[in-house]
C-alpha cells in the first residue's frame, strides 16, 4: 500500500512523468488486449466497403482494400511497442557490454571507439536501409538495423560515465578490498549510472519507434502485410488527398506515443537527477 | 566586428585546420569499411535476394559475379576500394547506369532543399532559442520548450501531411508537391520548396532552439555578461558578440550533428513531396532492390556528414581563440 | 562640482533576493553618501550585503534574481532607481563604472582586449575606431601595461591575473566616470599584486578626481586607501566613521571583532576574540523578514534584552562617526 502511495506521490510531484507513464500504460493495455477492444481482423479485406470515411461501424474508416483502420491502428500498437522495447533491450545489452569493455581495457577502447565513431557518422535511416535492403523483409531485420544505430549511443554514455566513476573513491575502495572486476562493474558502477540510463532508454525507445515508422513508410521496414503505423501511413500515402483519415489516426497514435516517451525522458531527467538538468 | 588577427594567428588556424583534416581521414576509411562490410553482415544470400523472386539460378550466379560476391572478403574489399579511388561507385542493377551518374542527375534538388532548410532552421532555431533564453520563463520560452518536444517527437511525414492539409488543401496557398529547378523558374522554385523546407526544418529547428536556449542561459550567468551590462552596452551588443560568441560552440556542434537528421529526413520529405532528389533515388532503389545505389548514397552522405563536422570542428578556432594551438 | 554636495546619495536602500524559500533581505534600510573625489569603503563579511549594495547602484540586480525595493539613489539630481532602461544604460560605464572581483571571468574570454576597451568608448560617445583605439592605448599606458598597442590584440587568457585587473581598471576609467565602484578588486590576486593594484587605484584617483566606492572584507585594504568606512552586518549599516576614527576607536562589538580577526592587531587578546567570534555557530542569520532586533545579537558579547526587540537607531559618537548599537561599551 505504501509503495502505491509513494508512486502516486512521485507522479504528483513530477506531473510529466505521471502523465506520460499513464499514456504508455494505456498503450500497453491496448496492445495486450487488442482482440478484445471491439476490433475485427485487421487483415480482412472487404472490397464492398472500400475507402469509407469514419462512421459508427468503422470508427476510423476503411482503407483502399476495405480493411478496418481502427483495428489496424490498434494492432499496430503491438508492433510499434514491441520493436521499441526489444530495440531498447538489445541496444542496452550490447551497449553496456561494449561500454564496460572499452572503459576498462585500453586496447579494446581504441578499436571499439573508432568503430563507434564510424557507425555514428552514417546517417541513421540510410544505415538501416542498407541493412534491411539486404535481407528478406521482416520484423527481426528491422530490429537488428535499428539496434545497430542505437548501440553506439548507449556505449558512449556507459563508457563516459564508467570512466568518470572508475577513478571515484568508492570504486577504488571496492578494488582495494579485493572485489573482482565483474563484481565492481555490476554492483558498484551499474547502480550509479542507472539514472541517466533510464532517461536515455526512454529516448532510445522513442527513437526506435520513429525509425521503424520511417522505414515502413519508405518501404524498407516491416512487410506491408503486417499492420504497423508506418505501413498504414504508407498505404494512405497515394490517397491522402481524398482520404486523409487513412493517415490521420495512425499518425496521431505514433506522434502521441513518441511524444509520451520523450516527455517521460524529460520528466525522469528532472526527477532522478537534478544535476543532470543543468547541462541540458 | 573588429577582429585583427596577426600573422601568428593565421598560421595557427591553418595548422589547426590541417590537423582536423588529417583526423577526418581515418574516420572516412572506417565508415567506408563498415558500409562495405554490411554486405557480409546480412543474413541469407544477398545475390539471390537482390536478383528478385523471378530470377533463375543462372541469373543469380551472374549477379553474384557482377557484384564480386563470389570472391573472398579481402579480395572484394581491395577491388571495391580501388574502384572508388578511380571514381567508380558501382553500377545500378536496375538500369545499368553508373551510380555516380544517377546521383549527379539528382543532386541539385537535394542540395537546394538541404541548403535552404539549414539556413531556415539555423536562422529561426537560434533566434528563438536566444529570445527564449533572454526571457527565461516567459511566453516564448515556454512555447519553445513545448514546441521543441512536439516537433522532435513528430515523424517528418506526419508534419508533412499536417502542413499539406493546412496550407495546400485547406487554404490552397501552396502547391501540394513537386519541384522545379531555380534555374528554370525562380519564383516557382521558392513556392514549391517552402513546405518541404518547413517539414524538414522543424525538427532541426526544435533541436537548435533547445540547445541555444540552454547554452545562452548558461552563458548569461557568466561574470563577463555582468561586466558588459555594467559598461552600458545595449542588449543587442551584449547578445552579439558577447554572449553568442561564447555560446557558439555547442550550437555549431548541434548544427553538425543535426545534418545526420537532415539527411535521414531528406529521404522521407522527398518521397512525400515528390521531389526528384537523392532521397527519392534511394526509395526507388529500395523498391527495386538496387543495392549499389543504396550503398553509394549511404557512403556519399556519410562523407558529407564527416566533412560538415570537420568544418564545424575548424570553426571552433574562430569562435574561441584558446582552441587553436 | 560643488564639493559640499554629495556625488551620490543613497537613502533607505532595500534589496531583496528571491531565494528558494522566499525573499531574502540582502540590504535593509541603508543610507550613505559619497562626496566628489573621496574614497568610501564598505566592509563586512561575505553575505553582509555589501556587494548587493554595489550592484544595485548600477541596477545590476534584476528580477527574477532579486530587486531593489525601496529607497532612492540620488545621483546628479536623478534617482537611479526611477530611471528608464535607456537612461540607466547611459549612466552605466560612463558616469558610474565598476570593477569586479574576478578579473579572469569578468573579461570576455573570446574577445580581444582591444575590442572590449574600444566598445566601451564607442557605446557612449560618437567616436571613430581610431579615436577609441588611441584612447584605449592611452588608458592601458595609464594603468601601467607594457607595450599597450600589442596588448590590444591579445585575449584575456594571454595575460596574468594582475594584468587582467589592470585592464579591468582601464576599461572602467576609459570614459572618465565620476564614480568608480570597486567590488573586492584585489581579493583574487596575489598579495604583492594586491599592493600594486591598490597603489594604482589611489594614484589614478589623484590624477582623475574620481570618487571610489570600495567594497571589501579586508580591513588592511581599507586602511591603505579609504578615507571613510561603513561597516555592514547582515544587510544593515552598523557603524560609519572616518578610517582613522574607526581604527582608533571602534564602537560596535562587531567592528571590534572584525579588527581582532585581522592580522594587524596581532595581540594574544585579539586571537582569543577571533576564536570566540568564529566559534558561534550559524554565523550571519538569514534575513527572511522574520528577525526583529539586532541581527548581531546572537553573536554579541554585550547583548542586552532590548537588542532582541528592535534594531538600534544610529548614535552619533562624533560628527563623522555613528554607530547602531544599544550597548557599545559593554555595560550590563
Amino acid at each position: 500500500m505504501s509503495m502505491i502511495s509513494r508512486i502516486f506521490g512521485f507522479c504528483l510531484r513530477y506531473p510529466l512523468v505521471g502523465i506520460s507513464t499513464l499514456i504508455l500504460l494505456a498503450l500497453l493495455f491496448v496492445s495486450l488486449f487488442a482482440p478484445f477492444l471491439w476490433t475485427v481482423d485487421p487483415l480482412q479485406i472487404s472490397p464492398a466497403t472500400r475507402l469509407r470515411p469514419p462512421s459508427l461501424e468503422h470508427w476510423f474508416g476503411t482503407d483502399a482494400l476495405g480493411r478496418d483502420i481502427y483495428s489496424r491502428v490498434v494492432y499496430g500498437t503491438r508492433t510499434s511497442l514491441f520493436i521499441g522495447f526489444v530495440v531498447t533491450l538489445v541496444s542496452y545489452a550490447f551497449g553496456i557490454a561494449i561500454g564496460f569493455l572499452s572503459a576498462f581495457n585500453r586496447f579494446a577502447d581504441t578499436v571499439l571507439m573508432r568503430i563507434i565513431d564510424g557507425v555514428m557518422s552514417i546517417p541513421s535511416v540510410l544505415l538501416a536501409i542498407s541493412l534491411t535492403a539486404l535481407a528478406e523483409p521482416g520484423i527481426w531485420i528491422v530490429i537488428l538495423a535499428i539496434s545497430i544505430i542505437e548501440i553506439p549511443r548507449v556505449t558512449r554514455l556507459v563508457r563516459g560515465m564508467s570512466l568518470a566513476l572508475r577513478d571515484a573513491l568508492f570504486i577504488e575502495a571496492a578494488y582495494a578490498s579485493g572485489t573482482s572486476t565483474w563484481r565492481t562493474l555490476f554492483r558498484h558502477i551499474l547502480p550509479n549510472i542507472s539514472a541517466p540510463m533510464f532517461v536515455q532508454a526512454s529516448q532510445i525507445c522513442a527513437q526506435a519507434m520513429l525509425i521503424e515508422a520511417t522505414l515502413s513508410f519508405i518501404g524498407a521496414g516491416v512487410p506491408p502485410s503486417n499492420p504497423t503505423w508506418g505501413n498504414i501511413i504508407a498505404e494512405g500515402r497515394s490517397l491522402y488527398q481524398i482520404a486523409p483519415y487513412m493517415i490521420l489516426f495512425a499518425a496521431m497514435a505514433l506522434a502521441i506515443t513518441v511524444l509520451a516517451m520523450n516527455l517521460l525522458a524529460d520528466g525522469l531527467r528532472d526527477a532522478l537527477d537534478p544535476k543532470l538538468n543543468r547541462g541540458g | 566586428m573588429l577582429i585583427r588577427t596577426n600573422r601568428r594567428g593565421v598560421e595557427a588556424i591553418l595548422r589547426y585546420s590541417i590537423q582536423r583534416l588529417l583526423a577526418a581521414i581515418p574516420v572516412v576509411a572506417i565508415v567506408a569499411l563498415i558500409i562495405f562490410s554490411l554486405l557480409f553482415l546480412a543474413p541469407g544470400d544477398p545475390a539471390a535476394l537482390l536478383a528478385g523472386d523471378s530470377a533463375t539460378p543462372e541469373m543469380i550466379e551472374e549477379l553474384r559475379v557482377r557484384l564480386g560476391l563470389d570472391q573472398s572478403y579481402f579480395v572484394q574489399l581491395r577491388i571495391w576500394v580501388l574502384s572508388i579511388f578511380r571514381g567508380d561507385f558501382g553500377v545500378s542493377i536496375f538500369s545499368g547506369t553508373p551510380v555516380l551518374e544517377l546521383v549527379y542527375d539528382r543532386i541539385e534538388a537535394t542540395a537546394a532543399l538541404s541548403v535552404v532548410t539549414t539556413v531556415f532552421a539555423v536562422l529561426f532555431g537560434v533566434s528563438l532559442g536566444m529570445i527564449a533564453a533572454w526571457r527565461a520563463g516567459g511566453f516564448v520560452d515556454r512555447a519553445v520548450l513545448v514546441l521543441s518536444a512536439v516537433f522532435f517527437s513528430f515523424p517528418s511525414f506526419v508534419i508533412a501531411y499536417i502542413l499539406i492539409l493546412l496550407f495546400a488543401m485547406q487554404m490552397q496557398l501552396l502547391p501540394v508537391q513537386g519541384y522545379v529547378s531555380f534555374q528554370d523558374d525562380f519564383w516557382g522554385f521558392w513556392v514549391k520548396i517552402i513546405l518541404p523546407c518547413i517539414t524538414l526544418g522543424l525538427p532541426f529547428l526544435a533541436l537548435l532552439a533547445r540547445i541555444t536556449r540552454t547554452t545562452v542561459i548558461e552563458v548569461k550567468r557568466e561574470d563577463f555578461v555582468r561586466t558588459a551590462v555594467a559598461k552600458g552596452l545595449p542588449t543587442n551588443q551584449i547578445l552579439m558578440p558577447h554572449v553568442m560568441k561564447n555560446a557558439a560552440i555547442p550550437i555549431v556542434t548541434m548544427v553538425g550533428l543535426g545534418v545526420s537528421h537532415l539527411i535521414s529526413g531528406v529521404v522521407v520529405v522527398e518521397t512525400v513531396f515528390a521531389i526528384p532528389g537523392i532521397g527519392r533515388l534511394v526509395v526507388e532503389a529500395i523498391l527495386q532492390r538496387d543495392y549499389p545505389v543504396i550503398q553509394c548514397v549511404t557512403l556519399l552522405s556519410s562523407f558529407v556528414y564527416i566533412v560538415v563536422n570537420m568544418v564545424v570542428d575548424i570553426s571552433y578556432s574562430f569562435f574561441d581563440p584558446r582552441i587553436k594551438r | 562640482m560643488n564639493a559640499l554636495l554629495p556625488l551620490i546619495e543613497v537613502k533607505n536602500l532595500k534589496v531583496t533576493f528571491h531565494g528558494r524559500t522566499g525573499p531574502v533581505l540582502a540590504v535593509d534600510d541603508l543610507s550613505f553618501q559619497v562626496s566628489p573625489g573621496e574614497t568610501l569603503a564598505i566592509v563586512g563579511e561575505s553575505g553582509c550585503g555589501k556587494s548587493a549594495t554595489a550592484m544595485s547602484l548600477l541596477r545590476l540586480i534584476q528580477p527574477p534574481i532579486g530587486r531593489s525595493e525601496g529607497g532612492s539613489i540620488l545621483f546628479g539630481g536623478k534617482d537611479l532607481l526611477q530611471l528608464e532602461y535607456e537612461e540607466m544604460r547611459a549612466v552605466r560605464g560612463r558616469e558610474i563604472a565598476m570593477i569586479f572581483q574576478e578579473p579572469m571571468s569578468s573579461l570576455n574570454p573570446v574577445l580581444t582586449i582591444g575590442r572590449q576597451l574600444t566598445e566601451t568608448v564607442r557605446v557612449h560617445a560618437d567616436a571613430s575606431q581610431e579615436t577609441s583605439r588611441l584612447r584605449a592605448i592611452e588608458l592601458l599606458h595609464l594603468v601601467g601595461l607594457p607595450d599597450p598597442e600589442s596588448q590590444l590584440r591579445k585575449y584575456p587568457y594571454e595575460l596574468s591575473g594582475g594584468m587582467r585587473q589592470r585592464v579591468m581598471i582601464a576599461m572602467a576609467l576609459i570614459n572618465k566616470p565620476s564614480l568608480l565602484i570597486a567590488d573586492e578588486p584585489t581579493t583574487a590576486l596575489d598579495v604583492t599584486i594586491q599592493a600594486q593594484v591598490l597603489d594604482l587605484l589611489s594614484k589614478l584617483q589623484e590624477e582623475t578626481g574620481t570618487s571610489i566606492l570600495l567594497i571589501t572584507h579586508d580591513l588592511g585594504v581599507v586602511a591603505e586607501i579609504a578615507k571613510r568606512v561603513i561597516v555592514m552586518y547582515a544587510g544593515r549599516k552598523v557603524e560609519e566613521a572616518t578610517t582613522i576614527e574607526l581604527f582608533d576607536n571602534p564602537q560596535h562589538p562587531y567592528t571590534r571583532g572584525l579588527m581582532a580577526a585581522g592580522p594587524r592587531l596581532g595581540s594574544a587578546m585579539a586571537d582569543v576574540k577571533k576564536a570566540r567570534l568564529r566559534e558561534i555557530s550559524g554565523t550571519v542569520p538569514i534575513m527572511n523578514g522574520e528577525l526583529v532586533g539586532c541581527p548581531f545579537a546572537e553573536r554579541c558579547e554585550n547583548v542586552l534584552d532590548q537588542c532582541r526587540l528592535a534594531f538600534p537607531q544610529d548614535t552619533q559618537v562624533t560628527e563623522t562617526h555613528c554607530v547602531a548599537c544599544f550597548n557599545p561599551n559593554g555595560a550590563t
